[in-house]
């Protein structure tokens, strides 16, 4: 199935390398593609009831309240 | 933890196929809330989030079929953005690709080439050392490479039997034309 090295032509690495690098860019693009999806209802409904069932005040890092979104800017 | 909810669904994504990457990403956030009094506040949140999200999928692999690596024939077919359908379908094909990796492989890639994470932070996430996950990503990369090259292989293989076949047809001709005055002669 692969090529011995002496029989590889320099053609044929650099043709490898630009399908890699495809590759790479489509694995990062259906990765940004998610990210970019709005997020599911379900998941802001589950973390919603997680923070009322919440006895005592969530850390600033873990607040599911929509006012964290607008002060969390780091990412 | 709002802010890195696509990132977890993203992560969930390189990981599985659709329906139990939904389930492994909400499992994920029910975990890391549930545990939210072990995270150390300055470290890297999106990193807590990813390793209990990579330890779920593991703990889920021991026990269940799901995660086996997928079977060809029952990959996805759809993929909800895309408005070109040639780069769509590339897309997909890697993806399915993604899909039929090691477990191993597929974690290290998705961390590293995907979440576009350096190999320290995906080697802190799956508790291996540095040069493993180095490792486990060429790999992924050369594995991920073989598939899709043996996929076009596959494809082309169809047109290149239409074009020998065209090659002969032609050859065929050309021998008739050179034997007809002769035979007329």
């Amino acid at each position: 199935m692969f090529m011995s090295s002496n029989e590889t032509r320099p053609y044929q690495i650099l043709a490898a390398r630009g399908r890699q690098r495809k590759i790479g860019e489509g694995l990062r693009r259906l990765y940004v593609d998610i990210v970019e999806e709005p997020t599911p209802e379900d998941y802001l409904s589950l973390l919603a009831q997680a923070d009322l069932r919440s006895p005592t005040s969530p850390s600033e890092h873990f607040s599911t309240r929509p006012s964290t979104m607008t002060n969390s800017g780091s990412s | 933890m709002i802010p890195l909810v696509p990132h977890v669904r993203a992560f969930a994504f390189s990981l599985m196929r659709r329906p139990w990457a939904e389930d492994l990403a909400q499992e994920t956030l029910h975990k890391a809330w549930k545990a939210r009094a072990s995270y150390q506040p300055g470290t890297n949140l999106k990193s807590w989030l990813f390793t209990i999200l990579r330890n779920q999928q593991m703990s889920d692999a021991r026990r269940s079929w799901r995660i086996a690596p997928l079977d060809p024939m029952v990959a996805e077919n759809t993929l909800v953005t895309n408005d070109d359908p040639l780069a769509a379908e590339e897309l997909l094909d890697v993806r399915n690709a993604m899909l039929m990796l090691s477990f191993d492989q597929r974690q290290a890639l998705a961390l590293v080439g995907a979440a576009e994470l350096s190999y320290k932070e995906a080697a802190e996430i799956c508790g291996c050392p540095e040069g493993t996950v180095k490792s486990r990503v060429n790999r992924a990369r050369t594995a991920l490479l073989a598939i899709l090259e043996s996929k076009s292989r596959h494809k082309r293989g169809t047109s290149n039997i239409a074009a020998s076949q065209a090659f002969g047809c032609i050859m065929e001709e050309a021998a008739s034309m050179q034997a007809q005055p002769r035979s007329r002669a």
